[in-house]
């Protein structure tokens, strides 16, 4: 049961880092040059509403750690590297926590 | 007067007290056994329930819309059939039609029952319905012009 709950909370995090991901992308499509069909992401804005998102979206309990950020302006994409830890039943009969590495990328392409 | 002297005297006898002893505490056990797997089995639905109902949740998310039909294709190629009645609903505000906007939070309510046949007799099972419900909430991830 241990082992469902800790799945289901590591997926909890993985759906905020992706959402947060995503989200950021979407968020930062520069709008005037969509009428000219053309994707640019604004970069600095994407990855502060990323930090933002993680912030309010990551619920008590999980550790994250960024250990690195890039994004690109054309194709609009930010990649995200880092890894997140939290804690188990287990810990009080002294396992140390689960530290998991992710990666994530979120890509934004026009659906012609 | 007989008889009923011969039962009292087996009354009194103690031979065989402990091979009935032994039968009752086994029987006990085994239907403790039989409880503790049949909740068990309860336990691994509602995390089905729930994982189908966190499916839901990423698909309304990473589309930004709430689309009944595919929502009930996800749930109905995914589910098994022992979850039964199963009913979903989304609390979301819209911003047109099925539109929900990006960052705009929703909730989605599953709802279903779980039967465990305690006893079965011939074609009329004795059964316990359970009811499991699941609700999972989520951000919508598409940005819709407004």
């Amino acid at each position: 049961m241990e082992t469902g709950a800790a799945f289901e909370r590591y997926y909890a995090a993985e759906t905020i880092l992706q959402r947060s991901c995503n989200s950021a992308v979407e968020a930062n499509i520069q709008d005037e040059y969509r009428a000219d069909n053309i994707l640019r992401l604004d970069v600095r804005g994407a990855m502060d509403d990323f930090n933002g998102f993680i912030a309010s979206d990551m619920p008590d309990g999980y550790a994250v750690i960024i250990t690195s950020i890039e994004g690109t302006e054309s194709p609009p994409s930010l990649t995200v590297t880092g890894t997140i830890t939290f804690s188990t039943l287990f810990k009080q009969y002294g396992f140390d926590d689960l530290t998991i590495d992710f990666t994530l990328k979120a890509t934004n392409y026009r659906v012609i | 007067m007989a008889a009923l002297g011969k039962i009292k005297g087996l009354l009194r006898d103690k031979k065989g007290d402990e091979a009935v002893s032994f039968l009752l505490t086994t029987a006990m056990l085994v239907l403790i056994f039989l409880a503790l797997i049949s909740s068990m089995i309860y336990i691994m639905q509602y995390y089905n329930a729930s994982y189908l109902c966190r499916r839901v949740v990423r698909s309304i998310e990473v589309t930004g819309l709430y689309d009944e039909t595919e929502t009930m294709d996800i749930i109905s190629g995914m589910s098994n059939d022992n979850l039964e009645d199963i009913d979903v609903q989304v609390d979301a505000v819209y911003l047109s039609g099925n539109k929900i906007q990006l960052r705009q939070a929703f909730s989605v309510t599953m709802t279903a029952s779980y039967r465990i046949a305690v006893l079965r007799f011939g074609e009329s099972p004795i059964q316990i319905v359970l009811p499991i419900e699941v609700k999972v909430a989520g951000m919508s991830e598409v940005y819709h012009k407004e």
